[in-house]
This record gives C-alpha cells, structure tokens and sequence, in this order.
C-alpha cells in the first residue's frame, strides 16, 4: 500500500502550486479536490483515511480531503461510442472491439484548492 | 480542449495568462482555484530520466511485474544464458539480496533493491541503481519488480516494455481482478507450465481471454523455466523488441 506515500506526494504537490500563486501566500486551505481511476492502482477509501494522519504540520493542515473517483472510459476506434466501462472490462461496450482507447481512469490528480477567507 | 495535456480542463497557456492576469480576489473570500497536476509527477520525471539514458545507450528495459513467487527469478536465471545479448538486472524485495546473488551466478550483473516497507520500486530507486551499471556494456536491463500485483503497476520506472507474469498456480483470471497491471502489460507470460499436468483447473486460453478483455491485445506465451526449449518465442520477443527499440511503452501525458 502506497496511499501514504500519496498523501506525502498530494501535499507536495499542494505546496508547488502554491508556491507558483504567490498572491495567495499565508491563506489556509480550507479543501483539496483530488480524482482518483478506478486503475490508478490507488484506493480512494484508504487514500481519504491515510491523508488526515499526513497533513498535520503541512501546508494541508485541517483541510478536508474530496476524493472523486473516475472509472474508466474507453473511445472505441472503430465505432467512435465513448462510454464509462468496468476496469476490467475494457473493450468498446457496443461493438466487442479491442481497438479502444483509455480516455480517463488511470489518473491520480490533484484537481482543486479552496482557500479559506483571510 | 486544453493543448498541454488534452485532458479538456480550463488549463490551457491562455487560460493560465487569464489567472495570472486577474488580482487575487478580495481576501474576505473564500477562493476555490482549479488545478490539474498528476500526484505522480514527480516519479513520472525521474522516470523519463532514465528512459531518455536508456534510448542514448540502446537499452532494452523491462519490468517483471507479478505475485510473490510467480518464477520471475529463476526466469531471469534460465533465461539469460540462452539470451545473445548482454544483460543487466535490477531486483526490488522488501528483504535480503537473494535474488541478486542468483542472478549473479549467470555472469549478469545484478544489482539488488531492499525497499524494506515499500512495496513497488519507484523511478528514483531505480536511477540510483543505474549509477552502478556501465550502461555502455548492456543491451537489456531488466527490473524485476517486488513481488505484488497491486502497487508496481502505478510506478513508470523508465522502461520500455512491461511483462506481466501469472504461473499456473494462481488461477486463470488473475488478469480480470488485477486490470490495472495487466492491462498495461506489452507481453503476458503464464508460467510454470511444466505444473499443467497437475492443474486441470487452469486454461491458459481462459487467462489470455481475460487479458483481451482488458483490450489488451499484447502477446501471450506460455513457459517453464523447467524447460528451456519452452523460452524460444520469449527469446525471439526480447531479441526483436532490441532489434527494434523503438521505446513504444506510452504514458498517458497528465
Ligand atoms: N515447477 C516450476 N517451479 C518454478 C518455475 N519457476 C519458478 N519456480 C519455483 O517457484 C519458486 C519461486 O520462484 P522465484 O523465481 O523465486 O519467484 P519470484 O517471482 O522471483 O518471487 P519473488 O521475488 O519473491 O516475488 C521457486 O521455488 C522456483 O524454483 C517453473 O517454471 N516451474
Ligand atoms: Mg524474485
Ligand atoms: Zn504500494
Ligand atoms: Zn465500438
């Protein structure tokens, strides 16, 4: 399990962008979005349990962790349907074909801060 | 649709000028900023590192990724003298150098990993292994990853091809309860294969249907390490893929 390792990476990750936003220095972080594949390898449950035991002494100090998740969603070459499927079942949900392309669901992002009144 | 990463989002050069354009709002304010960095980032760079040093010296890296105890050592040991190329192994366990010194005993040099509690090797560990290699005297190095079908899969070390190993003694749907390794994988190797006799229960046919519906449509050999002469497609698949090397293992740009 490496959701710990992820915690440490979020926060890091929170403190570089910050770092480009200067005109936000010094506010709290009140909440941190992040979205999380069904074939990221990483669990969102645990990722949500592990982060409240990271963040103390950080920048994420008391913010509140918003996980959403993403399953995965192919585009099928051949017929052009896009549609969420199963992780483990990744061909085009319409036509059978193998000739898909992973559109989301292998991602682990950071994708939003909210910064609490100064 | 944004032109850096073509995930769609609001974070384009120009909308990032828009943001940098306008004053932070008045501080009274809560202010919700949207962001779109990948939390692996910082491994996917170390990562690239190494893959830009493997193409500059035409090596051929890939990563074994499988259970505990699936056969990726004794492969790695039966394999390399048959293989007329000349090879390099890096080997992740949590514990001992073992491996390693099996590894050794073919004349390959072989360099071990301890990752005491983590469970994957990542970019980093693997750079700091590549120090201790000439590169200029290897044409294949191989990663035999830690033993675990779970966290590997996340963790782009640099390589080239990926190979997904599942032994007769698993169970045939491996690749439909772990999609997120198998599906990745450039080569899917079922192994033990000298066990099937004892093992009516599973279908390698079953195993490489799990792993087509995965839209994965890689190869899928069956092998011992018992048995030699059962190696020559995967000796065929290593030596062409060098012959190639056109590094082709894509990461979905985040
Ligand atoms: N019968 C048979 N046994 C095998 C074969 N390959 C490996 N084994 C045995 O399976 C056991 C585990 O093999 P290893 O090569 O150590 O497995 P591994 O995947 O490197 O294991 P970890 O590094 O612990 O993840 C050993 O006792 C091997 O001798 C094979 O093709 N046939
Ligand atoms: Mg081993
Ligand atoms: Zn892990
Ligand atoms: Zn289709």
């Amino acid at each position: 399990m490496h959701e710990l390792s992820l915690c440490e990476a979020l926060i890091s990750t929170v403190r570089r962008q910050l770092a480009t936003r200067p005109e936000y220095a010094g506010r709290r972080i009140k909440s941190l979005k992040v979205t999380i594949g069904a074939l990221s390898g990483c669990e969102p449950d645990l990722l949500a349990r592990m982060f409240p035991h990271a963040s103390p002494g950080t920048v994420a100090e008391g913010a509140e962790l918003i996980v959403d998740f993403q399953s995965a969603r192919v585009a099928c070459e051949a017929c052009g349907t896009e549609r969420d499927v199963a992780a483990n079942l990744l061909v085009c949900p319409k036509c059978g074909d193998q000739g898909v392309k992973l559109v989301a669901g292998d991602e682990v992002l950071l994708t939003g801060l909210t910064l609490a009144e100064a | 649709m944004c032109l850096e990463c073509g995930c769609g989002l609001p974070y384009s050069p120009s909308a990032r000028q828009r943001r940098k354009e306008t004053a932070a709002p008045a501080p009274s304010q809560e202010t919700i900023l949207a962001v779109h960095e990948s939390l692996l980032g910082a491994n996917d760079e170390v990562a690239d590192k190494n893959r830009e040093k493997f193409n500059q010296h035409g090596i051929l890296a890939i990563n074994l990724m499988s259970s505990p105890g699936t056969g990726k050592t004794f492969l790695l040991e039966t394999l390399i003298p048959l293989l007329p190329l000349r090879c390099g192994v890096v080997v992740g366990d949590l514990e001992t150098d073992n491996d390693a010194r099996r590894i050794a005993r073919t004349g390959a040099k072989a360099i071990q990993i301890t990752t005491g509690q983590a469970c994957h090797l990542d970019a980093s560990m693997v750079a700091g292994a590549l120090s201790q290699f000439d590169l200029g005297e290897l044409d294949v190095l191989f990663i035999e990853n830690v033993g675990n079908l779970v966290c590997p899969a996340s963790f782009d070390l640099g390589e080239a091809k990926r190979i997904a190993l599942l032994s007769v003694c698993e169970g045939d749907d491996k690749p439909a309860k772990y999609p997120t390794l198998f599906h990745k994988a450039d080569l899917m190797l079922i192994t033990k294969a000298d066990l099937l006799p004892h093992l009516p229960q599973f279908s390698p046919e079953n195993a490489e249907g799990y792993l087509r519906k995965l839209a994965n449509h890689s190869p899928c050999l069956t092998i011992s390490s018992l048995q030699p002469e059962t190696l020559t497609p995967l000796i065929e698949w290593i030596t062409q893929t060098h012959a190639a090397l056109k590094p082709s293992h894509q990461w979905k740009a985040v």
